[in-house]
């Protein structure tokens, strides 16, 4: 089509596998330069999306929430998430200044298992360094999201600003 | 509750009207926000990409589409779309060490009139000095998505405990601020 439509195109499906380990390594840093903000839907469909920390196993998503968190019965409700992680510190991609991003829809599954928690913590520490942020806290619940992907959306890892989708992991 | 909740939860109305100025100004503030548009597909899976936007005093934002992006067919087909603004290369709040963020949830519509988007790029070029990004791309017919807010979330503005959220729910009273406090404090920020 015209010129601004080819720099903005989906890359090919066949040629999107090149850049999948990239892409993967970006939404695995614990939020130093790439932040992540999880989105979910409130009983009267609306979204909203808010920054929280995001640890990434095998594609699937983790996040620590408490359990009188909003978003806990947003999750109740309606297990549709979605994650955006964006590159806070990297180089831009096109001239409106924007930095690597990937967008994440998921299903979530909300864990209150303990125990499971806990060797989430020990996991997590060992890989970032962070275990339970608030280990002196004991007022509430920790609860854990556990999210699926169904649909990734990549900017900024191919040419100009066409986007890398993936649907299989 | 907990001294992790109380840390994060919402502020005062009156401390969210004290406030509405400045974040207005940081979602105008193109050149140290990042805007990000979700809209929502036939099967209600929410998507983002990153996206241009623009708001106005009466707190609408407008992003320019096109007829043949994806987006579009999504907004016919579900108003309610959502943009997440992040600042970038700014002091971060808070012991996530976030940058400031806003998250507006509206309701959009598509406006495919040439004068209308004509108009809007002669407000966003007079407000910003950007008018029309592709001016010699005449291969496709520009859209004007225009968002009427019905919720905004902030965090890292309310300066004491800036994990705490700023929750706007009336839009009803526009922004007072003259269009050259608008620029003049914009540049202030540039400086």
């Amino acid at each position: 089509m015209g010129e601004v439509w080819d720099k903005e195109k989906q890359i090919d499906p066949k040629d999107s596998e090149s850049y999948r380990s990239d892409i993967y390594e970006f939404i695995s840093k614990y939020h130093s330069t790439t932040l992540s903000f999880m989105m979910t839907m409130r009983k009267n469909g609306q979204s909203i999306m808010r920054p929280v920390s995001t640890f990434v196993e095998d594609w699937h998503i983790f996040t620590i929430s408490q359990h009188h968190q909003l978003k806990v019965n947003h999750v109740k409700n309606n297990p549709n998430v979605g994650y955006m992680f964006i590159d806070n510190g990297g180089p831009a991609y096109m001239p409106l200044g924007y930095t690597k991003n990937v967008w994440v829809a998921g299903i979530c599954e909300i864990s209150y298992d303990q125990d499971e928690i806990a060797d989430f913590f020990v996991r997590r520490e060992k890989s970032t360094g962070q275990g339970d942020a608030h280990p002196h806290d004991e007022s509430y619940t920790r609860v854990l999201f556990k999210t699926k992907p169904t649909y990734l959306r990549a900017e900024g890892f191919a040419e100009h600003a066409r986007p890398v989708v993936y649907k299989d992991f | 509750m907990g001294k992790t909740y109380d840390s994060e939860k919402e502020v005062a109305e009156s401390i969210s009207n004290d406030l509405k100025n400045e974040i207005f100004l940081f979602i105008r503030n193109w050149q140290k926000s990042r805007a990000w548009l979700m809209t929502r597909r036939k099967d209600s899976r929410e998507i983002m990409r990153p996206v241009g936007s623009f708001i106005e005093k009466d707190w609408s934002v407008g992003t320019i589409t096109q007829d043949l992006h994806l987006k579009t067919k999504h907004i016919a087909n579900d108003a309610i779309t959502g943009y997440l603004w992040v600042e970038v290369d700014n002091p971060r709040y808070g012991r996530m060490d976030f940058p400031r963020n806003v998250w507006m949830q509206g309701q959009a519509e598509l406006m495919h009139d040439d004068q209308k988007v004509k108009d809007f790029f002669t407000k966003r070029a007079a407000a910003t000095g950007r008018g029309d990004a592709h001016p010699t791309d005449d291969t496709y017919k520009r859209i004007l998505i225009k968002t009427r807010p019905q919720y905004l979330r902030a965090e890292g503005f309310y300066k004491d405990e800036p994990m705490r959220a700023i929750i706007i729910r009336d839009f009803n009273q526009p922004i007072t601020l003259s269009d050259e406090s608008i620029i003049s404090q914009l540049n202030d920020f540039a400086e």
